[in-house]
C-alpha cells in the first residue's frame, strides 16, 4: 500500500512540473506581436439564430448571450504563411478574452480540431441540431480549421446555428 | 433484528430501483450527500463492525479521481482559476466534477447495501417468477461454486506434495495447470452425479412449482407503493420543474419552490427509512432484552 | 407380499463382453430391510441402478424387474420418481441446490406441489431428522454426515415407499455412520419403508437386516438372514472378510448355537465356550526395536485463524524409522491438520518439526495418500500419468522402479483405465504406487479404508508391512480402530489438541475401554489382551481349542 501511495505522489509531482501553469492576467496579457505589412483577414463571431430559439436554450445560458447577437464584432488579424481559420480564432478569442473549448486534432476520428463551445455556447446547448460553423468569404467550409489556409482578404465568419435550415439559408 | 432485509423481495427491489434510480439522474450535492449519509449508517447497521471503512476509503478515492479528471476535460465555466498547458481550469468544473463524485458515491453505495440485503434466495425468487427452472439454475451455480473451490484446493494441496513448487522456474504454473486438469475431470463426474440425482427425484416432470420462504406482509405494499410514487413523481419534476443544479456558465440553484421542498423531503424519507427501521428495532430489541 | 420381484436378470455393459450380473433372483416383501453385499466390482451397484428407472446404465438387459407387479421399463415417471428414492455414494455430488430447505423442497417442487403442502412437508420431514437447527444454513458449510442426513431427508420428502441406498456410509467416519445408519433403521420400523442397502461392512447392519444377499462375481451365493450367513459363507474366505468380528470368529469355530449379531452376543458366545486359563497373549519375539527417531514434533500450536481457536496445542510426537505409527480420534479432532502440519502445508505458530533430529525447511521424503486418492491423478490414463510422473522426476528410462511398483502391486490390468473408473481399492493402490515414485522416506495414510471393501483393506495391510520391512516410515490417520490394530506398531490419541496416550499397539488398544477394537470389546474381562481376531483364536488355541 505504502509502495502504490509514494509512486503515485512521484507520478503526481512529474506531471505537475511537466505542465505549464499560469494565472489568469499572464494567459491573457499574451498578444502577438502585429506582424507589419503583407496579409490580413477579419474574423467575426455571431450566434443571432439563438435570439429566435431562447425556447430552446438550455437553462442558466440566457444572461450570456448578447442582446445583438454579436460575440466579436469583424476584427481585422496580420497573417503569416501558415496561419489557419483556427490559428486566427484562438489568438481572437484570447486576446477579446472569450471562452473558448476545443476538442484536439488527436481525440477525434476525423484528425482535425473541432470547436466544441464559443462563449459558453457549446453544440446542443439550444436544440438537438445546434452547434457552431464557419464560412470563408460567405462559403461553408469543407475542411476542419486547422487545415484551411488563408489568402490576403479573406473574410471568416463563425456563426452558431440551433438547426439545419440556418444552415443552408 | 432485521426489519429491512426481512421484507419480500419484490418491495426490496421496487425501493432500491427507486432510491438509485433516483440517484442516478439528480445532479444536486444536497440530495447527493442526503442519500451518502442514510446509505452508510444504513450499511452499518447491518455489518454492525468498521468493516466497511475499507469501502468508505475506496468511495473516497473514486471520487477524487472524478473531481481531479472534471476539469481536465471541461473547460466550460465562468470563472477561471489557472491555465494549465494554455487551457483554462475553472471553478465551476471543479465543483460539478465534485457533484458528479458525489452522485457516484451515492449509487455505489445503495448498490452495495443493495448487495447485502439481497441473498441468494431472494434473487432466485425473482428469477423463479419468470421461470421457476431460472431459479433453480442459479441455485446450482451457488452450489457449485464454493464446492469447486474447495475441491481446487484440495487437488492442489496433493498435486502440490508430487510436484515441488520451490525446485524449478515454472513449477508453480505446472502445478496450477495440473491442478485445473485434475479438477475439470472432477467436475464433470460431480455434474453426471448431481444429474442423476436431479432426474431420480423427478427433474423434468411437467407443472413444476418454486418453493420460496416468503410471504406477502403489509409493509411489502406499504413499501412498494411509496416507491413507486416517489419515482413517478420524481419524473414529473424533472420533466417540468428543476431539481438538479445548474454548473455552466455559472452556478445555480434549483428554485426554492413548493414542488422543490416537497421532493427533498421525500428524498429525506426514503434515504433513512431503511437505517431508521434498523435503528428502531435496535432499540426494540434492546428493551426487549433488558427485560429477559 | 412381494414389492420387488426380480427374475433372472443379466446385465452386460455396453461394449464389454462379459456379463456383470448372471440370472440373478432377488425378491424383496413390503417393509422389509434388504441388505445387499459384495465386495467392489460384484455388480451389486449395478443391480441397484436397474431397479430405479432414472439411474439404469447403458447396457443390455434380459430378464424382468417388477415393482408392485408392473416392469419397471414400464413404469411412468411420476410414480417412478415418487414411489422408489435413490441414495448414493458419495454426500457431495447428490446435493443440487445452495440452501437446505431447498434441497429438501426440490422434489416436492418436481412433483407440482403447491407451496402450504411443500411448506409443511419441508417442517415435517425437518423435524423428524432433527435438521431443525440448519434448515437455513448453506449446503457447502454441512459436514459430510450432515450432508447425507440431508440427502436422505430428501428424498424422503417425497414419501417414497422403497428406498434404495447405495453404501451410503462408505465416505462418512463411524460416528456419522453410526447415527446414519439409525436414522434409516428408525424409517424401517417406525413407518413401514422398505429399505435396500448395499454395503461392504456389514458391522453397522448385522443386527438390523432382516436379509443378508450375498453377490459375488454376478451371482448370488447367498440369500437369507444375517444369523445363518456365516456358516454358509465359511468356504469363501474373501467374501467372509467383510462380516464383522463376530461372525467370522462363528463359521471359524462353528459352534453349535447361532451366529452371534452383536458384540453383546459374541460376548457371551466366548464366554460360554472359551476357557480364560491362559488369558493375555506374550509378544516375546515379535516386539521390534527401533533405534532413530525420524521424526520428531515438539510443542507445536497451531491454528488457521489469527482469531480462531487452537487446533493443536503443546502437541508432542515421536515416530522411529521403519515403524507403522497409527493416529486414532474421532471427528474433528485435527487428524487431517496434523497431517497437514507434518508435510509442511500449514505451519505451525509455535513448535518445531525436527526430521533425522534437524530443523529442516521443506522436506521432500515425505508422500502423501489422500482422502481421495483419485486426486492424485491428472492423467487420462493410469499408464500415461506414471510416465509423465517419471518424466518429471527425470527417472532414466532404464530405471526399473516403476516396473517393481506395478508387479509388485498388482496394476498390470488397470494401465489402461481411467483414474475415475477404477474402483476404490484398484484406485488406492495405484495411487500408492504414484507416490511411491518419487522414492519417499516417510509416507503419509490420510484415512486409507474410506470407501474401501475389505480384501482391499487385508491388500493394504500386506503392502504396508512390505514398504515398512523395506525400511519406510508410515504415518497412519485413520478412525478405523481394527485396521490400525491389524497394522500399526504403536498408536496414539489424538484428542483435546494434542496426543494425550502413546503406546504400543497392543497395549494401547487393550487398555482403552471405549475406543478401542471389535475384539477387544468381546473379551473385555475376559481376556487382557487380545485386540484383533487372530489374538482370539491364538488364545482359544493356547487354551486348548481346536478349530
Amino acid at each position: 500500500m505504502k509502495k502504490i501511495f509514494m509512486a503515485f505522489i512521484v507520478a503526481f509531482v512529474t506531471l505537475f512540473s511537466a505542465c505549464s501553469i499560469k494565472s489568469k492576467e499572464e494567459y491573457y496579457n499574451y498578444s502577438e506581436s502585429n506582424i507589419s505589412g503583407g496579409d490580413s483577414v477579419t474574423i467575426e463571431i455571431t450566434c443571432s439564430s439563438v435570439l429566435d430559439n431562447m425556447n430552446k436554450l438550455d437553462s442558466g445560458l440566457e444572461d450570456y448571450i448578447p442582446d445583438d447577437g454579436i460575440i466579436l464584432e469583424k476584427t481585422e488579424y496580420q497573417i503569416k504563411e501558415n496561419d489557419t481559420v483556427y490559428s486566427v480564432l484562438s489568438r481572437a478569442v484570447r486576446e477579446n478574452q472569450i471562452q473558448i473549448e476545443v476538442q484536439g486534432s488527436d481525440e477525434n476520428a476525423l484528425s482535425t480540431v473541432y470547436v466544441e463551445g464559443i462563449n459558453y455556447l457549446y453544440e446542443f446547448s439550444c436544440g438537438s441540431e445546434s452547434g457552431w460553423i464557419y464560412k470563408v468569404n460567405d462559403e461553408y467550409a469543407e475542411k476542419g480549421c486547422d487545415s484551411f489556409n488563408l489568402k490576403d482578404g479573406d473574410e471568416i465568419q463563425w456563426i452558431y446555428i440551433c438547426s439545419q435550415e440556418d444552415f443552408n439559408g | 433484528m432485521k426489519l429491512f432485509s426481512g421484507l419480500h423481495p419484490i418491495a426490496l427491489i421496487v425501493f432500491f430501483s427507486a432510491v438509485i434510480g433516483i440517484s442516478m439522474f439528480t445532479m444536486n450535492p444536497i440530495l447527493s450527500i442526503t442519500a451518502i449519509a442514510g446509505g452508510l449508517i444504513f450499511k452499518f447497521m447491518l455489518v454492525r463492525d468498521l468493516s466497511f471503512i475499507k469501502e468508505i476509503l475506496c468511495y473516497l478515492i473514486i471520487g477524487l479521481v472524478v473531481t481531479i479528471t472534471n476539469p481536465i476535460f471541461s473547460h466550460n465555466g465562468k470563472t477561471v482559476l489557472f491555465f494549465v498547458n494554455d487551457t483554462p481550469v475553472t471553478k465551476e468544473s471543479i465543483i460539478y466534477g465534485c457533484c458528479a463524485a458525489l452522485m457516484l458515491i451515492s449509487v455505489l453505495c445503495w448498490f452495495s447495501c443493495f448487495s447485502y440485503v439481497m441473498t441468494s434466495d431472494k434473487i432466485i425468487y425473482l428469477f423463479s417468477g419468470i421461470a421457476p427452472v431460472l431459479g433453480l439454475v442459479i441455485s446450482s451455480s451457488l452450489k457449485f461454486v464454493p464446492a469447486m473451490k474447495k475441491k481446487y484446493h484440495e487437488i492442489y494441496s496433493v498435486q502440490k506434495n508430487l510436484i515441488n513448487e520451490n525446485s524449478k522456474n515454472l513449477s508453480k504454473l505446472l502445478l496450477a495447470v495440473k491442478s485445473f486438469s485434475s479438477l475439470v475431470t472432477w467436475a464433470i463426474e460431480h455434474t453426471a452425479d448431481t444429474s442423476s440425482s436431479m432426474s431420480s427425484r423427478g427433474y423434468g416432470l411437467k407443472n413444476r412449482t418454486s418453493f420460496n420462504l416468503f410471504r406477502f406482509r403489509f409493509i411489502d405494499c406499504l413499501i412498494i407503493f411509496f416507491g413507486a410514487a416517489s419515482f413517478i413523481y420524481f419524473i414529473f419534476m424533472i420533466r417540468y420543474e428543476n431539481i438538479n443544479f445548474i454548473f455552466y456558465p455559472e452556478i445555480i440553484y434549483p428554485k426554492k419552490n413548493i414542488g422543490y421542498l416537497i421532493f427533498c423531503i421525500i428524498w429525506l424519507l426514503i434515504v433513512s427509512m431503511p437505517a431508521f427501521t434498523e435503528i428502531k428495532g435496535e432499540i426494540k430489541w434492546k428493551l426487549l432484552r433488558s427485560k429477559i | 407380499m412381494e414389492i420387488i420381484k426380480i427374475k433372472n436378470l443379466s446385465f452386460t455393459f455396453e461394449g464389454r463382453e462379459k456379463a456383470v450380473l448372471n440370472n440373478i433372483d432377488f425378491n424383496i416383501k413390503k417393509g422389509e430391510f434388504a441388505v445387499l453385499y459384495g465386495s467392489s466390482g460384484c455388480g451389486k451397484t449395478t443391480l441397484l441402478r436397474l431397479i430405479k428407472k432414472e439411474m439404469n446404465p447403458e447396457g443390455k438387459i434380459s430378464g424382468s424387474i417388477l415393482y408392485k407387479g408392473i416392469n419397471i421399463s414400464k413404469l411412468d415417471r411420476k410414480t417412478s420418481a415418487s414411489e422408489i428414492g435413490y441414495v448414493m455414494q458419495n454426500p457431495d455430488s447428490q446435493i443440487i441446490t445452495d440452501k437446505v430447505w431447498h434441497e429438501i423442497a426440490f422434489g416436492l417442487e418436481s412433483l407440482g406441489h403447491n407451496r402450504d403442502f411443500i411448506r409443511r412437508r419441508t417442517a415435517e420431514i425437518s423435524s423428524f431428522f432433527g435438521i431443525n437447527s440448519w434448515y437455513r444454513k448453506e449446503t457447502y458449510k454441512l459436514s459430510g454426515g450432515q450432508k447425507q442426513l440431508l440427502n436422505l431427508a430428501a428424498v424422503m420428502a417425497i414419501s417414497p415407499e422403497v428406498i434404495i441406498l447405495d453404501e451410503p456410509v462408505s465416505q462418512l467416519d463411524p460416528f456419522a455412520a453410526r447415527t446414519f445408519i439409525s436414522m434409516i433403521e428408525r424409517l424401517n420400523r417406525e413407518l413401514g419403508i422398505t429399505v435396500i442397502m448395499a454395503e461392504h461392512n456389514l458391522e453397522n447392519v448385522f443386527s438390523i437386516a432382516d436379509s443378508l444377499t450375498v453377490i459375488d462375481s454376478g451371482k448370488v451365493i447367498y440369500s437369507g438372514a444375517p444369523v445363518n450367513c456365516a456358516e454358509a459363507l465359511s468356504c469363501n474366505s474373501k467374501i467372509i472378510k467383510g462380516l464383522p468380528v463376530y461372525a467370522q470368529l462363528h463359521s471359524m469355530l462353528k459352534f453349535n448355537e447361532p451366529c452371534p449379531l452383536n458384540i453383546r452376543e459374541a460376548s457371551n458366545m466366548i464366554r460360554k465356550n472359551f476357557s480364560n486359563k491362559i488369558d493375555a497373549i506374550e509378544d516375546k519375539n515379535n516386539k521390534k526395536n527401533f533405534e532413530n527417531k525420524i521424526i520428531e514434533l515438539k510443542n507445536i500450536c497451531f491454528r488457521y485463524e489469527k482469531n480462531g481457536p487452537d487446533i493443536l496445542y503443546g502437541l508432542n510426537m515421536s515416530v522411529n524409522k521403519g515403524e507403522i505409527y497409527g493416529i486414532v480420534g474421532g471427528n474433528g479432532s485435527g487428524k487431517s491438520t496434523l497431517l497437514s502440519v507434518i508435510t509442511g502445508q500449514n505451519t505451525p505458530y509455535s513448535g518445531k518439526i525436527l526430521i533425522n533430529g534437524k530443523k529442516i525447511k521443506s522436506f521432500s521424503g515425505i508422500a502423501v495418500l489422500p482422502q481421495n486418492p483419485v486426486t492424485v491423478f491428472t492423467g487420462e490414463t493410469i499408464e500415461e500419468d506414471f510416465q509423465w510422473y517419471a518424466n518429471y522426476l527425470r527417472m532414466d528410462k532404464s530405471d526399473k522402479r516403476i516396473k517393481n511398483l506395478i508387479n509388485d502391486l498388482d496394476l498390470t490390468e488397470i494401465l489402461n483405465s481411467h483414474p475415475y473408473d477404477l474402483s476404490g481399492g484398484e484406485c488406492q493402490k495405484a495411487a500408492i504406487a504414484k507416490i511411491l515414485m518419487k522414492d519417499p522416506d516417510i509416507i503419509l495414510l490420510d484415512e486409507p479404508t474410506k470407501g474401501i471393501d475389505a480384501w482391499s483393506k487385508e491388500k493394504l495391510i500386506q503392502i504396508l508391512r512390505n514398504l515398512a520391512e523395506g525400511g519406510k516410515t508410515i504415518i497412519i490417520v485413520t478412525h478405523d480402530n481394527e485396521f490400525a490394530a491389524e497394522t500399526a506398531d504403536r498408536c496414539a490419541l489424538l484428542f483435546d489438541r494434542e496426543i494425550i496416550s502413546q503406546d504400543n499397539t497392543r497395549e494401547f488398544f487393550s487398555s482403552n475401554e471405549f475406543y478401542t477394537t471389535c475384539a477387544k470389546s468381546m473379551t473385555r474381562g475376559f481376556y487382557k489382551n487380545a485386540v484383533t481376531l487372530k489374538d482370539i483364536i491364538d488364545l482359544y488355541k493356547a487354551n486348548g481349542g481346536t478349530l
